[in-house]
């Protein structure tokens, strides 16, 4: 009996979602005794909505860090502000078409921008880090050059009807964001034999090419992949905050690296989840709200919060050794 | 003034790399150490100078006892070492290189004049003043060989140790480095020689030590034995655990299966050609690093397109992708480089090429693991939590599940215990059993005697410097043809010329 709950034990702890549960049960006691009003529907229903769309940013962070050989996406930001600026623009005669279409324009903007990414990493055998942040000021550049710093842009209700209405507790953005994370952590990552391959390419590049594996062009997917799922992020976040700013989504890039290494994804690739990614969001976004409920001064509150990440993961990259 | 081996044992883990080796050399002699793969001779020229640490025995030089606790510490000895394995820096220049490990200073910065004239000096005892200036990327193999040995000489040791340098050198630099050695003997330098160019070692060295499984053998002046004398001594008796000698089909008829007239070895910038039969098992044999793995390499597309020859048609292939789709399988010995999936489980790790890469289903994973005898717990356990041999069973398992037509095998057995290497090679002789063929790298000769025993076709073929220099068929196939053919009399190259033409 003891033997078999210590089994149990061991294996919640080996289990890498553990510790950013635990983080956020922590985190929403600790919010509790600070405030009252935390745990409020209100309170609640806007942070999902802000771990939704950071969930849709660590999801893309996620796949091209599965995909090993040091992928990083620094571009997620930049991709994120720029089509949170483009994708508004487009109006059609009836808002729901619009909307549509603009869902397809910033998957393809923010596709295209990742497959630069990728040709750049796998062909022109640039470092990831590098590509993707001379990519990310690449893209910030153009969107200055095309707005010309001056952004004009009208959020139409379609757009902002979805992260304003409920379904029962939660907004529509939100159970879309939940659903999508689902399907594709399910049948995309896992099921998939793309995702599969995902795994093996970053695992060990060489045996998966010898077993006849493109890794070049999985790897190159990734980043695709990364891109279009940052540019619909974009698009959630404008419609959030109902009005874009140039660079609005910068903070984003950090963070999706933050949210996806506190789910338990490793950063050296071939091992990880999306599901993992959401949890790590979530844990930021708390500390993140209870920081404002403290009251903060804003400088202050990103100076806390970066001592804190800095804990978080150095907590996380010692963890397997401490389990063992 | 002599140099004292006492007792010295190397292991590593549970592989005993030197059992015991002892040997004295004076000062002024040239000692050659003879060996096969894996007779324990470059470890022992690693302990000598301090690159690894001795797990007992001891080492002396004019009778003060050596314990160096790094190659720096032997440096500071002048016990020098000159490896196959470059030491050199690709991005530096030749004379950077050559002063490397002392560089002459003024002020706290480099002394580029005082260093330019000190590599002159030996470059030009070497004849090879014209690589002045030069960076080592863009120099040839056999020069950087050349450029290795002279950052040796301008270190003066008093103990030199030549690991297979001459391998690439061509006749004339030998001759450079006769005249370097036949200096440094005069001044009363120690010289150890491990080569395996018997010419050379006739030529050049006073005295020889065999070893065998990590034992040094026995001492002999060179000049008392023949070569045959030294290969038996280097083969020694048989193991008992292999069998299969005189045990082979005489040369039967094959059907030909696949046939390669042009493979690359870039290694030696060589070409070569092979034919497989049907049912056939090749064995490839050599020293280690002769051009097989490259041979290997090439067939499965892995340096860039190549044109072969598939049950009697033309097919090219390009990549590894296409390699697989033509029924090709390529098995590493080096599991955690090119085999396994450590972050991945089983089932994971043994669907890889059935599922991704064909896109056919596994139906029973289960099945497949219990047929080749792998112990697990369950198939959602991490590979790495298996033993080596039942990883490799795992990866071999990958493609059989694919059903192949033609399994490379790059030292397929390599670290793994004597029960699964037994496994193997079951699997292997039912592939080529079901008319398939099996192409298979071993450094352990024995190895490929006893499979090449298991089936009616087979072959070994013996690759020496980036050519096939024996295919011995029948009962041809024994340890002492193939150790003949791996060490070849005369066998230095003449001129730069001649490999030139081999690319024609």
């Amino acid at each position: 009996m003891s033997q078999a709950k210590n089994n149990i034990m061991i294996e919640t702890l080996k289990n890498s979602y553990t510790p950013a549960i635990v983080g956020s049960i922590l985190l929403l006691i600790f919010g509790r005794v600070l405030s009252k009003g935390f745990l409020s529907i209100n309170n609640i229903s806007s942070i999902l909505m802000m771990t939704s769309i950071l969930t849709m940013a660590s999801i893309a962070q996620a796949a091209v860090i599965i995909s090993g050989d040091s992928g990083l996406d620094m571009s997620i930001g930049a991709i994120m502000s720029m089509t949170a600026l483009f994708g508004p623009m487009i109006v059609l005669q009836s808002e729901g078409a619009s909307v549509a279409v603009m869902v397809i324009a910033v998957i393809v903007m923010g596709g295209m921008v990742g497959l630069i990414n990728g040709i750049g990493v796998q062909f022109l055998k640039v470092v990831p880090l590098v590509m993707t942040l001379i990519m990310s000021s690449v893209v910030n550049g153009f969107s200055i050059f095309i707005t010309k710093g001056q952004p004009a842009v009208s959020v139409n209700d379609a757009l902002l009807g979805i992260s304003k209405q409920l379904v029962g507790p939660v907004r529509i953005l939100s159970a879309i964001v939940i659903i999508l994370l689902v399907l594709l952590e399910v049948f995309f990552l896992r099921k998939s034999n793309y995702g599969r391959s995902l795994f093996l390419v970053g695992n060990n590049t060489n045996a998966a090419n010898l077993c006849g594996i493109n890794s070049k062009w999985v790897i190159i997917f990734a980043y695709v992949f990364a891109g279009a799922i940052a540019g619909l992020a974009g698009l959630m976040l404008v419609g959030y905050a109902g009005t874009a700013q140039m660079n609005m989504a910068s903070s984003y890039t950090m963070l999706s690296v933050a949210a996806v290494v506190i789910g338990g994804t490793k950063l050296t690739g071939g091992k990880g989840t999306f599901i993992g990614g959401a949890l790590g969001a979530l844990v930021l976004i708390l500390i993140a709200t209870i920081l404002q409920a403290l009251n903060m001064v804003a400088g202050l509150r990103s100076l806390i919060q970066g001592v804190i990440l800095i804990a978080i993961l150095m907590v996380n990259s010692r963890a397997p050794k401490l389990r063992q | 003034m002599s140099l004292e081996i006492k007792n010295v044992s190397k292991h590593y883990g549970a592989v005993i790399a030197i059992k015991e080796a002892n040997m004295v050399v004076n000062s002024g002699e040239v000692r050659a150490i003879l060996g096969g793969n894996g007779s324990g001779k470059s470890t022992l020229a690693k302990v000598i100078s301090g690159l690894v640490g001795s797990n007992s025995g001891e080492i002396s030089f004019d009778g003060v006892p050596l314990d160096f606790s790094s190659p720096k510490d032997a440096k500071k000895h002048q016990v020098i070492m000159t490896s196959q394995e470059l030491s050199l820096f690709k991005n530096l220049t030749v004379e950077e290189n050559i002063c490397i490990c002392n560089l002459p200073t003024k002020n706290m910065m480099t002394n580029r004049k005082q260093m330019k004239e000190r590599a002159k000096d030996i470059l030009k005892r070497m004849q090879l003043e014209s690589l002045m200036g030069k960076l080592v990327s863009e120099l040839a193999p056999n020069q950087q060989y050349m450029v290795e040995l002279a950052k040796a000489i301008v270190q003066e040791p008093r103990i030199l140790i030549i690991d297979e340098i001459t391998s690439a050198l061509y006749r004339e630099d030998v001759e450079i480095v006769d005249e370097i050695v036949s200096e440094l003997k005069q001044k009363g330098c120690i010289i150890l020689f491990i080569s395996h160019r018997m010419a050379e070692l006739y030529a050049m060295c006073d005295s020889v030590t065999i070893m065998r499984n990590g034992e040094t053998v026995g001492t002999y002046p060179i000049m008392d034995k023949t070569e045959d004398e030294y290969l038996s001594l280097m083969i020694g008796s048989k193991i008992e655990s292999y069998h299969g000698e005189g045990k082979h089909q005489e040369k039967s008829k094959r059907d030909i299966f696949m046939r390669a007239n042009h493979i690359p070895i870039p290694s030696y910038h060589t070409y070569e050609m092979l034919e497989i039969g049907k049912g056939e098992i090749i064995g490839i044999a050599g020293l280690q690093g002769h051009g097989q793995t490259d041979l290997l390499q090439a067939l499965y597309g892995g340096f860039g397109k190549i044109n072969i020859e598939l049950d009697g048609k033309k097919v090219t292939v390009k990549n590894a992708k296409e390699a697989v789709s033509h029924g090709f399988a390529y098995i590493s010995g080096d599991r955690e480089r090119d085999g396994t999936f450590s972050e991945r489980n089983l089932t994971e790790n043994l669907s890889a090429v059935q599922e991704l890469v064909k896109h056919k289903k596994i139906p029973n994973a289960k099945k497949v693991l219990d047929e080749l005898h792998v112990k697990y717990d369950n198939q959602n356990e991490l590979i790495t939590s298996l033993s080596g041999g039942n990883q490799q069973k795992i990866v071999v398992g990958r493609w059989l599940t694919a059903s192949p037509r033609i399994i490379f095998a790059d030292d397929p057995t390599k670290g793994i215990d004597v029960n699964a290497r037994t496994d193997l090679h079951k699997e292997f002789a039912k592939i080529a059993n079901n008319g398939n063929a099996v192409v298979m790298i071993s450094s352990d000769d024995d190895e490929l005697v006893s499979i090449t025993s298991m089936v009616k076709t087979s072959k070994v073929i013996v690759m020496y410097e980036g050519h096939i220099s024996a295919i011995l068929e029948g009962n041809d196939i024994n340890r002492e043809n193939i150790f003949a053919a791996a060490m070849p009399i005369n066998a230095i190259p003449e001129e730069k010329g001649a490999r030139e033409d081999d690319k024609r």
